[in-house]
């Protein structure tokens, strides 16, 4: 197995609060290889963004990373100071935020944003920096470039917008692109055409992703592994299609049901996980879901399961599912 | 799509837009064709004429004479002279220019020294932002003229009696603006706190830039709009101020000309029956005032998308 191109292990990241510290993540440990999309999927306040987040450290307080490591490369991104983070941020990790709307400087031409991150990164001059802005704005499916390129983001639509920040992401070459929910913010067939792009980019660059989200659908389409998030804490990390086929973890499998599916004789099911997620700092002892597992035992409301490793998967429940239940 | 390149199309739709605007709003653009015709006034006057606060620009044998439409009036003095025979209308062409300068100067202080405050204090936050806006509020229980005259005796107490006009005009201009700093620097705190966490503003904080590029470059152009509605408003407030300080005696030196002076100086011999020495000052400083109020509300309203499509 090739040495992965980021390593998160253990990664702890906690709220201050007036009545104490509160964790949101609890030793969050993944890994992406070069090349490779992995999806990370869970519900609303699981910890998908605050992940990312704290990769490209971009935590803001009362959030703070108190533990574990990063590692990009083979370099460690925890340990570096300010200054040398902002070289590498940019450089070698491109960000697609969620909301299109806000995440494009409304007073500045896109051009020029797209420029200026290429200036920064590249170090290139400006006719150069301006031909390959031109060529990303092409690239991302906009017509009319030199149009575009003097354009302000309120004359875009909001996928046209989309399309601007995965450029802005994607033009310093950078080794790694996280996208936090990318298509939450846009309409259904906007998303499709969003997703389209994103997979033909990933796969003439074959830059490695992590895409955050919490649509099952995008998973399915994108991502070649998935980690499930729960409360803060890896629920499962496996192969797309074991995680559909076959997944280990009661919540994986619950999340699953809970997407409407149309089945054959044209009912729409949809299954609920019973109860919601424990807010934070009310996290139960144990396994943080046993409060709402069908399969929760004694030994699940006492120790927290350890993350497990088997084949090529890895979970963390002390009484997985079978194969031929899901 | 409509095409952004500036083609002469392009340009003469921009021509009528102003137009179709101006139709929408006669009242301001009246207001801002008085605030024209008064900047040329104000500058184009002196370069033809003498300073009437010079000893070679005036004669005290033309002392008191009324405006030309009276009995005794003369063509030469439009709108009077005052007790030391200076020609009105140029006195004041030369006082507005004073007037103008100060307030714009002042202005620009307020708005560099609050803007720049209430961007650290925005972005920073904390303690930093805690120690600036406490400042505020203890500098907001003085009124702004009092805070200025203060401001302004203690400067002439440190430098002495010993001053020429140039300081005397740069001690006003530092005491309003400093008086005033307070309000740009909330408007933009509030402003930068909103800009602060948008994500585009984390966007660039990922691509590597530094605080202050991003402050300048990124948070800046975002939250000036509010705050040069604000300056147009009080450039109005910085005039009457200056007006004010000089009519006290403690501004402009009565040596030159500036609304304030003009119009203490008139005040003397309003109850005698030469009033048109301080009439016109007044009235003048007046109808700027109320012009650049009204063009200030106006930007306000334009700069104001909820009032959008309204009234």
């Amino acid at each position: 197995m090739t040495s992965p191109l980021l390593d998160v292990r253990d990664l702890t990241v906690t709220i201050n609060r007036d009545a104490g510290m509160v964790t949101a993540l609890d030793k969050v440990s993944f890994h992406v290889n070069p090349g490779e999309v992995l999806g990370i999927v869970g519900e609303s306040g699981a910890g998908k963004s605050i992940t990312g987040a704290a990769i490209i450290d971009l935590l803001v307080p009362p959030l703070k990373r108190t533990g574990g490591t990063i590692t990009l490369a083979g370099e460690r991104l925890d340990t570096l100071s300010p200054k040398a983070m902002r070289a590498v941020r940019g450089g070698k990790i491109g960000f697609i935020f969620q909301d299109p709307m806000t995440s494009l400087n409304p007073v500045i031409t896109i051009g020029r944003q797209l420029c200026d991150t290429i200036e920064a990164h590249l170090k290139i001059g400006g006719d150069r920096a301006k031909k390959k802005a031109l060529e990303w704005i092409e690239r991302v499916g906009l017509p009319n470039p030199d149009v575009q390129f003097k354009r302000y983001p309120h004359q875009l639509s909001g996928g046209m917008r989309q399309r601007i920040v995965i450029a802005l992401a994607l033009c310093a070459n950078p080794a790694l692109v996280i996208a936090d929910e990318p298509t939450t913010a846009l309409d259904v067939s906007v998303q499709a055409h969003i997703l389209q792009l994103m997979r033909d980019l990933h796969r003439e660059s074959r830059t490695s992703m992590m895409l955050i989200t919490h649509d099952l659908g995008v998973i399915a389409k994108m991502a070649d592994r998935v980690a499930v998030l729960y409360a803060g804490r890896v629920a499962e990390i496996s192969l797309v299609g074991e995680l559909f086929n076959a997944p280990k973890h009661p919540y994986t499998r619950g999340l699953i049901r809970a997407t409407p599916m149309p089945s054959p004789d044209g009912n729409v099911r949809l299954d609920q996980i019973p109860g919601a997620m424990p807010g934070l700092g009310k996290t139960p002892p144990g396994c943080a879901f046993n409060p709402r597992c069908f399969k929760a035992e004694g030994d699940c409301c006492v120790t927290i399961p350890p993350l497990t490793a088997r084949e090529s998967a890895a979970f963390s429940c002390f009484h997985p599912l079978e194969k031929e239940v899901a | 799509m409509t095409p952004l390149v500036s083609t002469p199309a392009a340009r003469r739709s921009r021509f009528s837009n102003l137009r179709r605007a101006m139709l929408k709003a006669p009242g301001a653009t009246l207001c801002a064709l008085t605030i024209f015709a008064m900047f040329v006034y104000a500058f184009v006057v002196p370069l033809f004429s003498q300073n009437p606060f010079e000893f070679a620009g005036m004669s005290v044998l033309d002392s008191f004479i009324p405006p030309m439409w009276m009995t005794d009036g003369v063509p030469d003095f439009p709108l009077g002279t005052d007790d030391q025979g200076r020609n009105l209308f140029t006195a004041m062409a030369y006082g507005m220019r004073t007037s103008i300068i100060v307030g714009f100067l002042s202005v620009m202080i307020g708005l560099v020294l609050g803007g720049s405050l209430g961007l650290i204090a925005g972005f920073v936050g904390g303690k930093v932002d805690a120690f600036i806006m406490r400042l505020a509020d203890v500098q907001l229980a003085y009124p702004a003229l009092l805070l200025a005259m203060i401001i302004d005796g203690a400067a002439r107490a440190a430098l002495g009696a010993e001053r020429s006009v140039t300081t005397a005009i740069t001690i006003v201009v530092l005491s309003i603006g400093i008086a005033f700093w307070v309000q740009y620097a909330r408007t933009i705190r509030s402003s930068v706190m909103i800009e602060r966490d948008q994500d585009y503003v984390s966007a660039a904080r990922i691509t590597g830039r530094s605080n202050l590029s991003i402050i300048v470059l990124h948070i800046l152009p975002n939250v000036m709009a509010p705050v040069l509605v604000i300056a147009t408003i009080n450039l109005g407030i910085a005039i009457i101020t200056e007006a004010t300080l000089s009519f006290l005696g403690i501004g402009i030196p009565v040596t030159s000309p500036s609304l304030g002076t003009l119009i203490r100086n008139g005040n003397n011999f309003l109850q005698s029956g030469e009033w048109w020495i301080s009439v016109w000052p007044c009235l003048v400083l007046v109808l700027f005032v109320v012009s650049v109020n009204i063009l200030g509300d106006h930007l306000r309203d334009v700069y104001n998308p909820r009032l959008k499509g309204r009234s």
